[in-house]
């Protein structure tokens, strides 16, 4: 048996291994419990910063994540909204926001730009493409390797119908009664005229488009300041990208649900992209 | 306040000759007292030193309601106790021998009367419960009240208790050619 020394040398140095097992056990402790709150710190930082993004006001936003292109709308509380929209509507929470573009589907023809009326450059536009096209068939069809078919065009006026029937309809200078005066002399046709009013021709049409799509975009400007002003009224926050003549409302599900606009039918809803903005 | 609770108060202020003087004054007694438990005086010393370890670990309060020595045997009791919840089938004995004479050399140096020590054998053909609580009562001079803190037993229960150990071992002893009324 033991004596009272070696029983109490034992049990001192069972003290000592049980104290170190002790500390090595709360040392482990600690770095585990270290390590959980540098992850916790981590989420909260990642959280943190995605939320004071400056690009999203709070809380975070949420945006298209690529461009859809032109999508299908449905009707969502009396607005013509894109598809993408509308599933994003359904995927967050109530409370995110969205950063939703609107922007008028129709034009308004009589809206003038330089002068003139857009329903005077989609006439002109069209009297031009149809006139271009025209004369792109008859080079075509004038070329000497193809001289067969080079023959029945320089016949036309003999084969008025024929004509009239390719055309749908004279457009302007180009009907079948002046044609042969226009581009044919003493029988011959004159390509290098026809080809130079071809460059012309395209030339026009290309400055018309041009002219369109800023009559558009002035025409979107002029509306989205009505809209804005309606925003405003409303107390809704919203984002004027005048270079690209982007208007962003940051609007949650119920605001955008409930959110009026005059002639709502006209106005188009889409999720904004990031790059979209200047 | 006692000798015992004098040294764990020394002890518990930083002081290891303290827990050195406890081991010193009641190793012994609680040793065979919890042999009584466990029927082996090797274990019995593994418990009592497992006794003292939990003393020097845990570093329990003591609250001087009682004295130390029914205090550090109601420790060394519920040491035992867990011991045989835990382990049930006691190892058997192999060095017979040395365990045999251990435990004379403990009844010899603790007990010093040769009439106790006749009296503790008899113990041995007692039930434990029987054993403890006259071990307690004849070789370690608790009171009834100390007994019941240590056995975590009513007073009531401890006479009881105690009535019928003492006829079983006066059988035992009549058995066996002692008189009790001697002793």
């Amino acid at each position: 048996m033991k004596t009272c020394d070696e029983m109490v040398n034992s049990l001192l140095d069972r003290r000592k291994r049980y104290l170190a097992a002790k500390k090595r056990k709360r040392q482990a402790w600690i770095a585990s419990g270290c390590c959980a709150l540098v992850v916790l710190l981590g989420i909260w930082q990642v959280r943190t910063i995605q939320g004071n993004d400056p690009a999203n006001p709070e809380p975070a936003v949420i945006w298209a994540e690529k461009s859809v292109g032109d999508e299908e709308t449905r009707e969502w509380n009396g607005k013509q909204i894109a598809v993408s929209l509308w599933e994003s509507l359904q995927e967050y929470e109530d409370t995110r926001l969205f950063a939703v573009t609107v922007e008028c589907r129709h034009m308004d023809e009589g809206f003038v730009y330089n002068g003139k009326p857009v329903a005077r450059y989609y006439e002109e536009t069209v009297e031009k493409q149809t006139a271009l096209n025209a004369l792109d068939l008859l080079l075509k069809r004038s070329e000497p390797e193809v001289d067969g078919e080079a023959h029945y065009w320089a016949t036309i006026p003999t084969n008025p119908e024929k004509y009239a029937s390719a055309m749908q309809k004279p457009i302007g200078a180009f009907t079948p009664e002046n044609w042969v005066e226009e581009y044919y002399a003493g029988g011959v046709f004159l390509r290098d005229k026809a080809a130079a009013d071809y460059r012309r021709c395209q030339a026009e049409v290309a400055s018309l488009r041009k002219s369109i799509a800023e009559a558009g975009d002035a025409y979107q400007d002029a509306v989205l300041e009505t809209v804005m002003a309606q925003l405003t009224a409303q107390g809704i926050s919203y984002e004027w990208q005048e270079n690209s003549h982007l208007l962003i409302l940051y609007v949650s599900e119920d605001t955008l649900a409930g959110l009026s606009l005059d002639g709502m039918s006209d106005w188009y809803f889409r999720l904004a992209e990031k790059n979209e903005l200047n | 306040m006692d000798n015992g609770a004098s040294s764990y108060r020394r002890f518990l202020d930083g002081d290891d000759k303290g827990i050195a003087e406890i081991v010193g004054t009641y190793k012994d007694g609680l040793i065979l007292y919890l042999n009584h438990y466990v029927n082996n005086f090797w274990i019995a010393e593994e418990l009592t030193e497992d006794t003292f370890f939990r003393l020097i670990t845990k570093r329990p309060r003591f609250s001087g309601k009682s004295t130390f020595k029914s205090w550090l045997y109601a420790i060394g009791r519920n040491v035992a106790v867990d011991f045989i919840r835990r382990d049930k089938k006691l190892a058997p004995i192999e060095d017979l021998e040395n365990y045999l004479s251990d435990g004379v050399s403990l009844e010899q140096t603790y007990i010093v009367e040769e009439r106790k020590i006749a009296v503790h054998r008899a113990l041995s053909k007692l039930t434990p419960e029987y054993r403890q609580v006259l071990w307690l009562v004849y070789f370690e001079d608790f009171s009834n009240q100390e007994v019941a803190v240590v056995l975590k037993k009513s007073d009531r229960q401890i006479r009881n208790l105690l009535y019928r150990a003492k006829q079983s071992l006066k059988s035992v002893l009549e058995q066996e050619g002692v008189c009790y009324e001697d002793l």
